[in-house]
């Protein structure tokens, strides 16, 4: 796989993670980062969100909500119920800590080929802050966005579907040569599309 | 093959010593290494056409081997080097030498094996546009410190090559989204010393072809807009408070210029202007949804917004004009793609109106909007936010083909709703909003003294309402040249000709029982003759209406088969009988003879308004100019008819296509006599030059392969010499030699009718003499002929041209 992809959601917690997983196990050189302001996740209580900055390790978060759930009863425990254990641990195998978009270095962010986004304001943030950083490097960015719910089993069943939109980018540049793939990449994604109709679909060629 | 393996071989050891210099690091050979390619692409570059100084700026493309090394190594120094051994001085000295053979290689590019030849260009307008900045910082210190007369003459030169660069890449965008076709280029982004022979990648009269362009080289038009708006930044005055002003502006602070830099600052700024209002109307008048283009293009609008201050309002005023939904689907395209195209577009045009108002580059009080535009602005804001709140909330039932159409007890939940609604009014409904005006438009010429009511109800009213506007394109903004080529087009193909003839037909008859006063029932309420209150008797019509209607009925069934042998239309207006509008061949050319008959009586009608309008505008002009009047719009119009009078007009190109596939002698002989015609001055001579290159080489294409057509070509060919000889004389050996290098076959009695005249007319003999003489040297294939012709008739000459003869036949026998 010679396409280096960079998934990113809100918190680089749920949907980035776990398409940074399927794509991983499938050979993509992957990293992955969130948008936020900081990493939210749920709490005990709807009203009180678990929140962490950007960069605290998963396995802290880990060991954060397990002392939070021993302080209540077992029968009132819903953080295993909700997936955030399993997710943790996914995390955990996967990277050290999760990573804020918006303070990456733009030399970082061109090492890789394609965007993907998970989240339509997630899209715009990054096409905002793409903007904010202006154009130096004169090097394209393709930033795709697939808007998929913040629950855990959405964000599995979007991991496949992204991961079969790569192998479908990635085919089309081996049929391809040079740059001219880019003339076919609208008729790639609508016959996506056609397959994945529940995850609306954007797209743009940014420069930095 | 010699050739082409002894090319291999130069570029190969230029590698093998590119290699060897890396590795001892040795600078100073890497940069001669890359002077002697680049100085081996010059080389060849250079064609028979430049050493005669012709006028047209083309040049035979050297090895790609050759071409793809000296351009990566180029990047590899020049671009990625940064290092003590390399200053930037150094390397920006270096790219100005290497921007004519630069500027040779993209325009040559176009011409020939652009597909192959795309990927190094694409590199090479990506180094130029990371070089730009410190080009243009590099050129302006140059302007500063330039103290010597052969500084300043430097400081042009450098100048003049950027700018022929920047014109270049501004033709090849151009040509590669097709913008000819709603669009020309401002005279101040087009070249001033060399002509650019116009690069024709498909075929124009096609419409697919051009389409095809349109959709085709994303990645580079993207490369190209990049290229164009970091000039329009870098030559323009930034605001020195933002500290990202160019250099351009320190300059103004800093040097006591002379009027020649100031003139060269003025040009430079209003330039940059030109190129951003030049995207500003490509989305505009773009009719097909380019998505990856039109987006780059907000991007970078977004980028000069940032940098320059002055350009805040021409952006933000022009690109209010921009219709996201209102842009065409490419018929190669499936459904899901457009839609997929169209919402990508709508995202990025809804981020970079949200930008502008978060980043305060537009407020209610700065004044930029109007209160109108800013009420638009918010509005559109508001839509936006309404629309995805909407499909965020409905996220179950979302279908990508779902329109959002807002639903008042929807939109209930929004506070601004009533903003949305009269936006989506706005939007959807502007083109029948349009057609109800006109129409009552013209009622109220038509009619003026009737009342208000039967105005609006009209019968010219009641055939534009029958058109539903909703989702339509608004055809009014397509320039009349696109339309006529659509037109075109559309009675060409088979699929479509078909139903446009039946519409015709339909509303032709809709229309003409409207004026005979024959209504149906159906329609009466809309009738304009009847002015009544509807309100009254509503359900006895509605009685009469169902009894007629059966009635209707039953005589239908009763003579339905009777009518559909007959008839080309039954009883409810439908067409009965299909085979009555089915053309055979020989019908569809003569309905084509009569379209060309028409184009040109259209063209002539033109050509002679323009005639008449430069005519009465000089004497006009001469009349103010003598009480001392100067009215600068007239004159302004009278240079652009003159304008419009030098230039190949893109209709004719297009007949005369048509009339070569057509093959039709009576349809030739009417082309002759108006390409004839156009040159009733001296200064159309060209244009009539450059006509029958066009009709002689399309005639060639359509007629080479049989020996019978063949003869039709020189046959046609030598009537239209034959007059056109009457037209010229010694002072026109441009336009001649030029006529005769661009016909695409000539044979002995073509030199034996016609030269055998002029070298016998002293007006004329140069003329005929100096032609043969290019064509001996630049064009061997007809050498023979040529000589043939010249020792038969030798002896028929006389004085001094007879002796230039003799000395050619000597020359040219060896």
């Amino acid at each position: 796989m010679s396409i280096q992809v960079c998934t990113v959601c809100s918190s680089n917690m749920n949907r980035s993670m776990e398409a940074h997983r399927v794509l991983e196990q499938a050979g993509y050189k992957v990293v992955s980062f969130g948008t936020g302001n900081a990493v939210k996740i749920p709490g005990l209580t709807k009203e009180q969100p678990n929140v962490f900055a950007f960069g605290t390790p998963y396995t802290e978060m880990l060991k954060a909500l397990e002392e939070q759930e021993s302080t209540i009863s077992p029968e009132k425990r819903n953080y295993a119920k909700q997936g955030l254990y399993e997710m943790l641990n996914r995390n955990i195998k996967l990277k050290e800590a999760p990573e804020n978009w918006q303070s990456q270095e733009t030399s970082k962010l061109l090492h890789n080929e394609v965007i993907i986004s998970c989240d339509e304001k997630c899209y715009e943030l990054i096409l905002e802050d793409c903007f904010k950083r202006g154009r130096r490097y004169e090097k394209p960015l393709l930033v795709l966005n697939l808007d998929v719910e913040d629950f855990h089993a959405n964000s599995v069943d979007a991991g496949k579907s992204i991961l079969r939109l790569m192998e479908m980018f990635e085919d089309l540049k081996k049929n391809n040569q040079g740059l001219l793939y880019y003339d076919y990449l609208d008729q790639l994604l609508g016959k996506w599309q056609m397959m994945y109709p529940h995850l609306p679909l954007l797209y743009s060629l940014i420069w930095l | 093959m010699t050739a082409s393996v002894y090319k291999n071989s130069i570029t190969i050891e230029l590698n093998q010593a590119k290699l060897k210099a890396e590795t001892e690091k040795n600078y100073d050979l890497l940069f001669k290494i890359l002077d002697k390619s680049f100085q081996l692409i010059n080389t060849e570059l250079l064609s028979l056409e430049e050493q005669l100084s012709s006028p047209y700026y083309f040049k035979n493309l050297p090895d790609i081997d050759l071409i793809d090394f000296t351009i990566n190594l180029f990047k590899q120094l020049v671009i990625e080097t940064s290092n003590a051994h390399v200053k930037d001085v150094f390397k920006n000295n270096k790219t100005f030498k290497y921007l004519p053979i630069i500027n040779d290689l993209l325009n040559s590019a176009m011409l020939t094996n652009f597909d192959k030849l795309l990927p190094i260009i694409t590199t090479l307008i990506n180094c130029i546009t990371r070089k730009l900045n410190s080009l243009c910082k590099f050129l302006f210190n140059q302007a500063v410190e330039s103290k010597k007369e052969n500084e300043v003459e430097e400081f042009q030169e450098n100048l003049d090559n950027l700018l022929n660069l920047i014109y270049i890449v501004v033709k090849q965008f151009h040509e590669l989204m097709r913008c000819d076709n709603y669009m020309k280029l401002s005279s101040i982004m087009t070249f001033k010393k060399k002509e650019v022979e116009i690069a024709l990648l498909c075929d124009e009269l096609n419409l697919n072809d051009d389409l095809d362009l349109k959709k085709k080289y994303l990645f580079f038009k993207t490369q190209l807009t990049n290229f164009l708006f970091n000039v329009s930044i870098n030559f323009s005055q930034g605001d020195p408070s933002l500290g990202n002003h160019i250099h351009l502006g320190t300059l103004v602070l800093t040097k006591k210029e002379t009027s020649y830099l100031k003139k060269t600052i003025n040009n430079l700024n209003k330039l940059s202007g030109t190129i951003v209002s030049y995207f500003i109307e490509v989305l505009k008048r773009e009719p097909f949804l380019v998505g990856t283009v039109f987006s780059n293009v907000f991007q970078n609008l977004f980028q000069v917004l940032i940098q320059r201050n002055q350009f805040h309002q021409l952006i933000l005023i022009g690109v209010l004009d921009f219709k996201y939904d209102k842009k065409w689907q490419f018929p190669s395209n499936d459904n899901m793609t457009y839609k997929v195209d169209r919402r990508a577009l709508e995202r990025t045009w809804k981020v970079f109106i949200k930008n502008i108002i978060k980043w305060k580059f537009v407020t209610p009080n700065n004044k930029v909007y109007n209160k109108d535009q800013w009420k638009y602005i918010n509005q559109m804001k508001d839509y936006f936010q309404a629309k995805e709140d909407y499909f965020k909330k409905s996220n179950k039932n979302w279908r990508l083909d779902q329109h959002f159409v807002p639903n008042p007890e929807i939109l209930e939940k929004f506070k601004r709703n009533r903003n949305i609604n009269n936006l989506y009014s706005l939007q959807n409904n502007l083109l029948k909003r349009k057609n109800n005006d006109l129409a009552v438009e013209i009622d109220n010429d038509k009619a003026s003294h009737q009342n208000k009511k039967l105005k609006k109800n009209n019968g010219i009213a009641q055939i534009y309402s029958s058109c539903n506007a909703k989702d339509q394109f608004d055809m009014t903004t397509l320039d009349n040249d696109l339309l006529l080529k659509i037109c075109v087009n559309t009675f060409m193909n088979d699929l479509t000709f078909q139903p446009l003839l039946n519409k015709l037909v339909s509303v032709s008859k809709n229309y003409l029982n409207l004026n005979n006063d024959v209504v149906s029932k159906n329609d009466k309420s809309n009738n304009p003759y009847e002015n009544k209150d509807y309100g009254e008797d509503e359900t006895d019509e509605a009685e009469s209406d169902n009894e007629k209607s059966s009635f209707v009925s039953n005589l239908k069934d009763d003579t339905k088969e009777e009518i559909e042998s007959k008839f080309a239309f039954d009883s409810k207006g439908n067409i009965a009988n299909n085979d009555t509008f089915t053309l055979t061949e020989e019908e569809r050319k003569v309905q084509l003879k009569f379209l060309i008959d028409n184009l040109f009586t259209v063209e002539l009608k033109t050509d002679a308004v323009i005639r008449d309008i430069q005519k009465r505008e000089r004497q006009k002009k001469h009349i103010e100019l003598a009480e001392g009047e100067t009215d600068i719009t007239e004159i302004k119009l009278l240079n652009l008819t003159s304008m419009v009078g030098r230039k190949n007009s893109p209709n004719v190109s297009m007949i005369i296509r048509l009339c070569s596939k057509l093959n039709d002698d009576s349809i030739r002989s009417k082309l002759q006599q108006f390409i004839i015609s156009t040159t009733n001055e001296q200064e159309n001579l060209m244009l009539t030059v450059n006509y029958i290159i066009e009709w002689m080489s399309a005639e060639w294409i359509v007629n080479r392969h049989s020996d019978d057509l063949k003869e039709k070509y020189y046959y046609w060919l030598d009537i239209t010499l034959a007059d056109f000889l009457l037209k010229v004389d010694n002072s026109n050996k441009k336009e001649f030699i030029q006529l005769f290098s661009g016909l695409p076959s000539l044979n002995y009695s073509i030199f034996k009718h016609h030269f055998n005249k002029l070298l016998l007319d002293p007006y004329k003999q140069q003329l005929g003499y100096l032609t043969l003489k290019y064509l001996l040297m630049f064009r061997p294939t007809v050498k023979k002929d040529i000589m043939q012709f010249l020792k038969e008739d030798v002896e028929e000459l006389d004085g001094d041209v007879k002796q230039q003869v003799e000395q050619l036949i000597v020359k040219f026998s060896s």
